[in-house]
């Protein structure tokens, strides 16, 4: 094989992957459409009845905390103000030393309560349950450190309810945002988990606990991640949701059938994305079944979260993310073109595997070979301009998209000016921030690769 | 500045792809800069007929208004959608006044025609009109939606229909109501929310009773949120059915623990040690409401049961009799060997203790 043979089929491998990954872009961008469209059709009158049904199935809402002193007040009053008919708060109080224990104690009025435990998860030490004399539905659990899925366990075994919700520490709900996620299990008997959208709460105005006014952030990096939120729910989740192959529900808002996450084993230990374990671990253990089973995405049940603004912490969070991706992936082979799988097994599952894990690694060796090729003289720089541009040109498009939905189902942002510097950052991201990106995901390969250490990284909060 | 097209034909196709894909991005920010702007003007549009209309139509809740201003042709939807949502906010009287004011309007050929002529969503509008006025003259239309396969549309359908005529829609619905499991329980909960406490819903609890087991569990679920009362007749017969599952047991002790009778404390002590902790929870959930003395003692037995819902439920059912009191829960604590069961113990006592001084 001649030189310029070999050159060449690099350069077909690299378009077709280009290709396959915009095919599959497209594609979601449909999908993601049709559901949204007839969603929209239907929800003319009453969508989120004024009188409760009864129908509502009571939710454990699990709020795992380690040294969240400073949110943690905030956010338990904004869940204890939920527009939902019964429901639970369970603070899992996993070994923190900043106090946060104390604190709830003294503004909760909490006493220990002699609860018969039932460990039915396997979980780090227990120290003590309190209960709070003021709100009867609000619990703290108080044990050894063990992580964030190992706090979630204790918060199943105490759970009393047959769903349960995981939430994070620094989330914001919004009032009906529980109804509309308990909304799919409602309608579906088979509905084993239902995800929420999560959206960028830096540039909001809070207050009390609750989000006033939405605004777009001034950070750029804030304002990138308010696009790449975009993307992922309103493509990534709305359209994997329409042929039930959601492998992905946020640890910060996502609502689980108790029972038959117990029966999986709950959350696992080994990885750091225990969130994408578990659905993906979902899909595999009830497809091989043969048990029916839906896993929905409810796109009005809306998360507010703070995102990174500096490079350090967003880093430690993609990296995280790419690790914890890899992770559930390895951790759940069997799903991989399993015959009972259905689009989880042969669409979803590859698509991951090819396209998030693998892109990062194509497209840093993508561009080693353009930087070769031009110093050795077989790639053109005319060739380097186009390929560039093209790859700007869609990454604007998959934007423009994802914009588009948003713009046809919810228009969070509501002045001119907001679509105007949405557009400005989708094409801005693409000078820079994207490359960032892949790079941070490289990194997450490598630490999963090398079974480095794993830590959650510490977040610097700017506070509501 | 011309533009050099490249002369290798892949770089070529690459190139003008690149060209196509940008005119593409230039066309969707036009497109979303378009529907920005018609957002801004029609909630402009909207926020001026609200300022007009909404007075008037909470005016009319009361008494008549004393002008009407003229309807714009364009209006007719925004009329349609507010004065069902104001609709759906009050009871009663309230809603003979709005139906009043809303035929003086002419709402109900605004209606039929959206019904005809609307897309998807202006006909969901219509039906609802139309359910809300009971209007009788819609009734084939409705019905013929009914059939329709779209769900949403058939089962607000059937919602109208019962909200006109609840004996006649029941006897017509009652097939569909079982069969189309397209509907979602929520749409069915809506549609038999409208069936009034005193209808005959027979062919309803035939339904249950005849129907596949997955088929008959769903209607049981939702005529336990709406009709519970007339579940109880069909009760012994369900349990005795060969379609007995384990759902549906639990779901008919949850029944026969709202409503206390002899027979009905019979037919729960019969499945304290059913073999599925599932069905034994619900057995222990009953005793607790409606057992008497002689069910103590299986209570007790029942906290050392293998499973802690078991364990809580009858320790929780223990607490709720009407003749045990915390000493006795205190007693019976002490005279347990199992840990297990003193646990529960343990903790419903303390539970009892803090609903009882009322936190």
């Amino acid at each position: 094989m001649s030189n310029s043979s070999i050159v060449n089929a690099v350069q077909y491998f690299f378009l077709c992957y280009f290709i396959a990954i915009n095919v599959c872009y497209l594609a979601l961008s449909i999908s993601a459409f049709l559901v949204l469209n007839s969603y929209l059709k239907t929800r003319t009158i009453g969508s989120h009845p004024r009188n409760y049904l009864g129908l509502e199935p009571p939710i454990s809402i699990l709020v795992p905390a380690y040294n969240e002193r400073a949110v943690i007040v905030d956010s338990i009053y904004s869940l204890l103000q939920l527009d939902y008919p019964e429901y639970e708060i369970i603070v899992i109080n996993d070994g923190s030393s900043d106090r946060t224990l104390d604190v709830l104690i003294e503004e909760f009025s909490l006493e220990a309560f002699p609860y018969a435990y039932c460990d039915r998860l396997p979980t780090e030490a227990i120290a003590a349950i309190y209960r709070s004399t003021i709100y009867p539905n609000l619990r703290i659990i108080d044990k050894k450190n063990g992580g964030k899925s190992d706090a979630l366990r204790a918060g199943i075994n105490l759970a009393e309810y047959p769903l349960f919700c995981g939430v994070d520490a620094d989330s914001i709900l919004q009032r009906q945002a529980l109804w509309y996620l308990a909304q799919p299990f409602m309608e579906d008997l088979n509905t084993v988990a239902a995800g929420g959208i999560i959206r960028i709460a830096n540039g909001c105005r809070i207050e009390s606990g609750y989000l006033v006014q939405a605004g777009l952030p001034k950070s750029p990096l804030a304002l990138f991640q308010v696009l790449e939120y975009f993307r992922g729910f309103l493509l990534g989740r709305l359209g994997w949701s329409a042929v039930n192959a959601m492998l992905i529900i946020s640890g910060a808002f996502g609502l689980f059938h108790k029972e038959t996450v117990v029966a999986v084993g709950g959350y696992e230990s080994k990885t750091i994305g225990e969130d994408m374990e578990l659905v993906v671990h979902l899909h595999h253990f009830l497809s091989q079944r043969g048990k029916p089973y839906r896993i929905a995405f409810a796109p009005e049940a809306v998360c507010w979260t703070e995102c990174p603004e500096d490079l350090r912490t967003l880093q430690n969070q993609r990296v995280r993310w790419q690790r914890g991706l890899c992770e559930s992936l390895e951790l759940n082979p069997g799903l991989l073109l399993h015959p009972k799988g259905g689009a989880a097994a042969w669409l979803a599952f590859p698509y991951m595997f090819f396209f998030e894990v693998l892109s990062s690694i194509t497209i840093v060796a993508g561009y080693l070979f353009v930087g070769l090729g031009i110093y050795l003289g077989f790639v053109s720089f005319q060739a380097l301009q186009v390929f560039l541009l093209i790859e700007i040109a869609f990454g604007i498009a998959i934007s423009l998209n994802a914009l588009f939905l948003e713009e046809i189902a919810f228009h969070v942002y509501p002045k001119f000016q907001d679509l105007l510097l949405l557009f400005l950052v989708a094409v801005l991201e693409n000078f820079g921030y994207r490359q960032l990106n892949t790079l941070w995901r490289l990194i997450g390969i490598w630490r999963w690769l090398t079974r480095s250490q794993a830590r959650w990284g510490r977040m610097k909060r700017k506070g509501y | 500045m011309a533009i050099a097209v490249p002369s290798d034909p892949i770089i070529r196709l690459v190139f003008w792809v690149t060209i196509g894909v940008l005119l593409l991005d230039v066309c969707l920010l036009l497109l979303l800069l378009v529907m920005r702007y018609l957002l801004l003007s029609s909630t402009k549009r909207q926020q001026q007929f609200l300022e007009v209309w909404r007075p008037i139509l909470m005016q009319s809740l009361v008494a008549p208004p004393e002008s009407i201003p003229r309807l714009q042709k364009s209006e007719r939807v925004q009329l349609l959608s507010l004065w069902n949502q104001i609709h759906a906010s009050v009871r009663g009287k309230l809603q003979d006044n709005l139906n009043q004011i809303g035929l003086e309007m002419g709402i109900d050929l605004m209606a039929m025609q959206l019904l005809h002529k609307g897309d998807l969503t202006h006909q969901l509008i219509a039906i609802a009109t139309l359910g809300h006025l009971r209007q009788k003259s819609a009734w084939p239309a409705l019905q013929k939606l009914v059939l329709m396969r779209h769900p949403t549309i058939s089962a607000a359908a059937a919602r109208a229909l019962v909200q006109i005529d609840d004996t006649a829609a029941i006897s017509w619905l009652a097939t569909p109501i079982c069969d189309r499991i397209d509907w979602s329980l929520i749409q069915v909960v809506q549609i038999l929310r409208e069936v009034n406490l005193t209808t005959d819903i027979q062919p309803l609890l035939n339904e249950v009773l005849y129907a596949s087991p997955s088929q008959s569990l769903r209607l049981f679920r939702v005529l336990e949120l709406t009709h519970a009362a007339r579940l109880v007749s069909i009760v012994p017969q369900l349990l005795e059915s060969p379609n007995a599952n384990l759902e549906s047991i639990a779901a008919c002790l949850r029944i026969l623990g709202q409503f206390p009778s002899h027979q009905n404390l019979k037919l729960a002590r019969q499945y304290v040690t059913h073999p599925s902790w599932i069905v034994r929870v619900q057995a222990a959930n009953a005793l607790g409401k409606i057992g008497v003395k002689e069910d103590e003692a299986q209570l007790i037995v029942m906290l050392s049961d293998r499973r802690w819902w078991v364990r809580y439920r009858a320790a929780q059912a223990l607490a709720k009799l009407p003749f045990v009191s915390v000493a006795r829960l205190r007693e019976i604590r002490a005279s347990q060997s199992d840990r297990y069961a003193r646990d529960i113990l343990t903790q419903v006592i303390a539970e009892k203790e803090v609903s009882d001084v009322g936190v």
